[in-house]
């Protein structure tokens, strides 16, 4: 039974979440609602895992040391968006009707605007192609092994790459945005034609033909980037740490650092614009000392947050020289 | 996955969750208005909770202290302020780690009476609802069933029991006579 985005304070939401997660009775719709809840902010996602863990302490605190029906570990279900291998997929070549039946059984009717239909237009344009055909009136084309989940809203409209690569030319509805996930990558339209594809097993490429579109990495929406139409991004966002033997014990080497060297692909795009991008997602700022530099287009792969790396390059580039600042990293014509 | 989670959240719940009333009040003395504690808090949270694992830390306490400490630094810088505090190695030091072992063993025995007082104060329907689900392992609708309320009651018990225990904890950080303060905020509550 899911409800609809909770409102109130952070606290007051991250508390809904969490009884509704640790209860285990998110449906896919009120799920997608997290999801989006906590990309939205790192502050929601702060106070979803202290919610959390408080509901756990106070659980704890009621029961005492009595025994518990499920163990130490009790049934606090997972939540966080990492789970869409473990659901069914929904869009499949031939299951047309399965989808339908299972994806309404699965979701609360308040979430539709009128019946969800998918109708499937067989073979127009290239061969392998498969086009489908949204409620909302938006229009997916998959290529070749493409597959994806949709969940259509009062609130969003959320599809999942599973795999391949598929264009979408949405709807206009500004009040809906229209999310594509693809693996930790996110990229928002209200309306406008853009293209995903699944890149490794995390990431996604996002090609802009139409309009605008933001581009994001997993809970960092506040990082976003802007693209535009006849700009391209590739993210392929960094596992979590994973678990290391560690025999050696170590008090507090310090803070997680949000891992972050998320790359971006830059593809003949003018170093004004690239330099924009780091910016919005750095501290450290980069200062175009000369207009000129701005002009000339880049080609390459960058990390999103190494503007020294990048400040490197575009002054090997434009022939120019880079000069630090407290803050600051000026590239300047020779 | 769902498990390295859940034992993180545990972990958390265990040995995070405590220290919480001392770290905001510790934002409060040091870093005055110059960010914002209830930020700090939710991103020091953002990234414990992103920890892979966490059987590598001996002293929760100052990893925690620690990590308030770092996302303050960032939360500041990123907002660009001119006031910033700043605090030096050994300051920092002096504040966490160079007093004598039993008082920070009485400060936190301190701390959890302290979280323990906060959980007393639960409505009794809520640790009912609580001890059905926990100890005889009730799903929401047999626990509504049981209650003979409906199902969105017993969620709404959950939730306004957890709010009332996330608030109380976040008015730890008023100076002096907090504990009396965060328990007749949630008797005005419940």
């Amino acid at each position: 039974m899911a409800s609809p985005v909770p409102a109130g304070g952070i606290d007051d939401q991250a508390a809904q979440w969490a009884v509704e997660a640790a209860c285990g009775e998110l449906s896919a719709e009120g799920r997608a609602e997290l999801e989006v809840w906590l990309a939205a902010d790192r502050r929601h996602r702060g106070a979803y895992a202290r919610a959390r863990a408080v509901f756990l302490a106070m659980e704890d605190a009621v029961v005492g040391g009595r025994p518990t029906a499920h163990g130490a570990t009790l049934r606090l279900v997972d939540t966080v968006p990492t789970t869409i291998a473990a659901r069914p997929p929904s869009i499949r070549r031939g299951r047309k009707m399965l989808f339908g039946a299972a994806l309404a059984a699965s979701l609360g009717a308040f979430a539709f605007v009128g019946t969800f239909v998918v109708r499937q237009t067989d073979q127009p344009g290239l061969a392998g192609e498969q086009i489908v055909r949204l409620s909302d009136g938006s229009v997916a084309t998959l290529q070749r092994d493409a597959r994806i989940d949709v969940v259509l809203s009062e609130e969003t409209r959320r599809v999942t790459l599973l795999s391949g690569d598929a264009t979408f030319r949405v709807a206009k509805d500004q009040a809906r945005p229209f999310v594509v996930r693809s693996g930790e990558v996110y990229a928002q339209a209200t309306g406008t034609v853009y293209s995903v594809a699944r890149v490794g097993l995390r990431g996604g490429a996002v090609k802009v033909m139409e309009g605008s579109v933001l581009v994001w990495p997993g809970d960092q929406r506040e990082r976003a980037v802007l693209l535009r139409a006849g700009e391209s991004l590739t993210l392929d966002p960094p596992l979590p740490a994973p678990p290391r033997p560690r025999p050696d014990k170590v008090a507090s080497k310090g803070p997680p650092r949000p891992s972050a060297s998320t790359q971006i692909t830059l593809d003949d795009t003018p170093i004004r614009e690239a330099v924009a991008r780091l910016n919005r997602a750095n501290s450290t700022k980069i200062v175009l000392a000369d207009p000129a530099i701005g002009d000339i287009r880049i080609v390459g792969l960058f990390k999103a947050d190494d503007p020294d790396e990048f400040a490197r390059m575009a002054a090997a580039v434009s022939g120019g020289e880079v000069e630090r600042g407290p803050g600051v990293i000026v590239i300047k014509l020779r | 996955m769902s498990g390295e989670r859940d034992i993180i959240t545990a972990w958390i719940a265990r040995e995070i969750v405590p220290h919480e009333g001392a770290m905001r009040k510790w934002l409060a003395r040091r870093w005055r208005g110059a960010v914002d504690a209830e930020d700090v808090i939710q991103e020091a949270y953002c990234r414990i909770a992103g920890l892979a694992r966490v059987d590598h830390i001996d002293n929760p306490a100052a990893y925690f202290h620690r990590t308030v400490h770092t996302a303050a630094t960032d939360l500041a810088r990123r907002a660009g302020a001119k006031n910033l505090v700043s605090v030096t190695q050994e300051d920092w030091f002096g504040v966490i780690d160079s007093r004598p072992l039993q008082d920070r063993a009485l400060e936190a025995t301190e701390e959890l009476r302290r979280v323990d007082a906060l959980m007393s104060n639960l409505s009794d329907t809520c640790r009912r609802v609580i001890e059905l689900r926990r100890i005889e392992g009730l799903t929401r609708k047999e626990t509504s069933e049981r209650l003979g309320v409906s199902e969105n009651d017993v969620k709404n018990l959950l939730v306004r029991g957890l709010q009332k225990v996330l608030n109380s904890l976040a008015e730890q950080d008023a100076e002096g006579g907090d504990q009396e303060h965060a328990q007749r905020k949630v008797q005005a509550n419940g």
